[in-house]
């Protein structure tokens, strides 16, 4: 499977990210390389089984852990986030903007 | 040399120190001293705490009066959350973020009365096996400044190396408590996936992070490690570790069986595997295993299998940085959010995250998921059920840690990605399927050499129980610049 340049660029604007001209043909390179590595997990006889989304299979885990009689927390740090915030005057988050 | 030769280092440690209870907060302040001009060499401390800081921490144990791990160092990696000690992961992009609260297992490592004295260098989000993509310092190898000191947990194994009484807290998604472990010649302990909370840790990639333990004592380990597992509401995904390992078999005074992968073996260094067959031989002459010889089919898909899983959750867990919440604040916010958060991903980024958030977007996209991510995850179901199919009949298995010994530093950076990565094959396979393994060091010439034992799920005991027998066998041995704390606190204090 070749990752072409036009599938890097679709990759590097979903990812939120930007390179140099120079940092794409290395980047290309790599992972040209690594892609052909692994293309060995193309031999792997697998498709009869399940995907492991998680290393265990334990059912309970919910049950172990979190319970209907844990006391809710209340989150004691508000004043920290808006110390560490960009802030308008009425308290709203600066954030970029959202129409072009 | 310990004064106590049968105590564990904790025990020692707290017998002494409890008969100068008025001079603990000038220990501190002259330990600190001195590792701070080592670590201008070493580089295995990103940030430590102030004077007040160390006052409070002090202050703290004195009012709980906790006598388990009283007073006793512990260092935490640097993409676990320590309240007021900035915390960035290795990365520029979490540059100035100082969290508002502990990590679960900081939390309980100071309600036990531990003493935080740093925060640990580290690759970039633990994206390495050499610490040489940290942003920040660069670790050094303990016993040879040249040499790279492993990764991810390169400072934290460092550190290790040099302080006779301390406890690493370190992080574990591919191998990055094994490598460094093996790599400055101390003791590396990578729990069971699921057992230990995550709750405070930085994510790298959910379900393959966990929070482990280094040090120069099997006992303080253990102990360290009794605190750490629990209940804990703040993490979902945590199982409960008494319930499963009381049903797991015990170990009676028999030998232990071990099987031996010898097609992997093979493959590594020559100094490597002579070092590790002394081992073996020398266990098996004492009793203490028998050794069968097993092969696992798909270990050679192995490493596939783990960047694929690794990248596609961190491309996801990345998303979150982009300027607005943590670290790195953005000043300028005239651009649209798609320029503005390119902008700051793409500045403070390093290049080795980039090349994974590429990597596992790629393997998520639709048209590649099932070729890759649907693949790799199937991998890992036949790896871990070849894998149980070998405990049926085993207690461990074990091989050398890593493949190589420590590189020069500048021969590590000429390594392409995909060389690298191809060293992570012996640690990878138990923490693609959660299983527990422990690093233990063989030899220390012409560089560390580590023996990496894997147990069954919840069978952290096994690792204990060899650790012990390990001790009396294979002891640590110091790097020239080794800081003795009890020669400390008897001479100068």
């Amino acid at each position: 499977m070749r990752l072409t340049e036009e599938i890097l660029d679709r990759v590097l604007k979903n990812a939120r990210l930007e390179i140099t001209a120079s940092e794409k043909q290395a980047l290309l390179k790599d992972l040209e390389n690594i892609l052909e590595a692994f293309a060995v997990i193309d031999q792997a006889k697998v498709e009869h089984l399940e995907p492991a989304y998680h290393p265990l299979d334990v059912k309970s885990r919910i049950d172990e852990n979190v319970r209907t009689d844990d006391e809710p927390e209340i989150f004691e740090h508000v004043e920290i986030l808006r110390r560490r915030l960009k802030l308008n005057s009425e308290g709203y988050v600066w954030g970029p903007k959202t129409r072009k | 040399m310990s004064l106590m030769m049968n105590l564990s280092r904790l025990e020692e440690f707290k017998q002494l120190i409890l008969t100068k209870r008025d001079k603990i907060k000038g220990f501190y302040e002259i330990l600190l001293e001195k590792l701070l001009h080592l670590n201008e060499r070493f580089g295995f401390f990103h940030s430590w705490p102030s004077e007040d800081q160390l006052e409070n921490f002090i202050a703290r144990v004195e009012k709980s009066g906790n006598e388990d791990m009283q007073y006793y160092p512990v260092s935490v990696k640097d993409n676990i959350c320590t309240k007021d000690l900035e915390t960035t992961a290795g990365s520029r992009i979490l540059d100035g973020y100082v969290p508002p609260f502990d990590a679960t297992v900081v939390k309980r490592m100071k309600d036990g009365g531990g003493i935080i004295i740093g925060k640990t260098t580290m690759d970039e989000f633990g994206f390495g096996t050499f610490s040489l993509n940290s942003a920040h310092e660069i670790p050094r190898n303990a016993f040879d400044s040249s040499r790279v000191a492993g990764g991810s947990s390169g400072g934290a194994a460092v550190l290790t190396a040099l302080l006779s009484h301390h406890i690493a807290l370190a992080v574990s998604t591919g191998g990055s408590i094994s490598c460094p472990a093996a790599f400055n010649g101390v003791i590396g302990f990578t729990p069971t996936y699921g057992v230990v909370s995550r709750w405070g840790l930085i994510d790298y990639a959910n379900s393959l992070d966990k929070i482990g333990l280094m040090g120069r004592d099997i006992n303080d380990i253990e102990r360290a490690f009794s605190r750490m597992v629990g209940r804990d509401a703040k993490d979902a995904t945590l199982v409960d570790y008494h319930l499963h390992s009381k049903n797991m078999k015990k170990n009676g005074l028999k030998p232990l069986k071990v099987a031996i992968l010898d097609d992997v073996i093979e493959n590594c260094d020559p100094l490597i595997v002579k070092s590790f067959w002394k081992a073996m031989t020398r266990l098996q002459e004492e009793q203490l295993i028998e050794i069968t010889h097993m092969s696992i089919t798909h270990y050679e898909f192995s490493v596939a299998a783990y960047y694929i899983i690794a990248t596609a959750e961190v491309s996801t867990n990345l998303a979150r940085y982009c300027g607005l919440r943590y670290g790195k604040l953005a000043e300028n916010f005239e651009d649209h959010f798609d320029e503005f958060f390119t902008r700051q991903r793409s500045q403070f980024f390093g290049m080795e995250a980039k090349r994974r958030i590429v990597l596992g977007t790629f393997a998520r996209m639709a048209g590649y998921r099932d070729k890759y991510y649907l693949k790799a995850m199937k991998i890992r179901r036949a790896l871990i059920e070849e894998i149980k199919e070998i405990f049926r009949g085993n207690d461990l298995i074990a091989t050398p840690t890593m493949p190589i010994l420590a590189p020069k530093i500048e021969d590590a950076r000429s390594l392409s990605p995909i060389e690298v990565y191809a060293l992570d094959i012996l640690t990878i396979p138990p923490n693609l399927c959660g299983f527990p393994h422990a690093s233990f060091p063989i030899d220390h010439e012409p560089s560390p050499i580590g023996c990496q034992f894997i147990a069954n799920h919840f069978q952290e005991s096994t690792l204990f129980h060899v650790g012990r027998f390990w001790k009396e066998m294979f002891p640590l041995k110091e790097p020239k610049d080794h800081v003795n704390v009890l020669d400390l606190m008897e001479n100068e204090i």
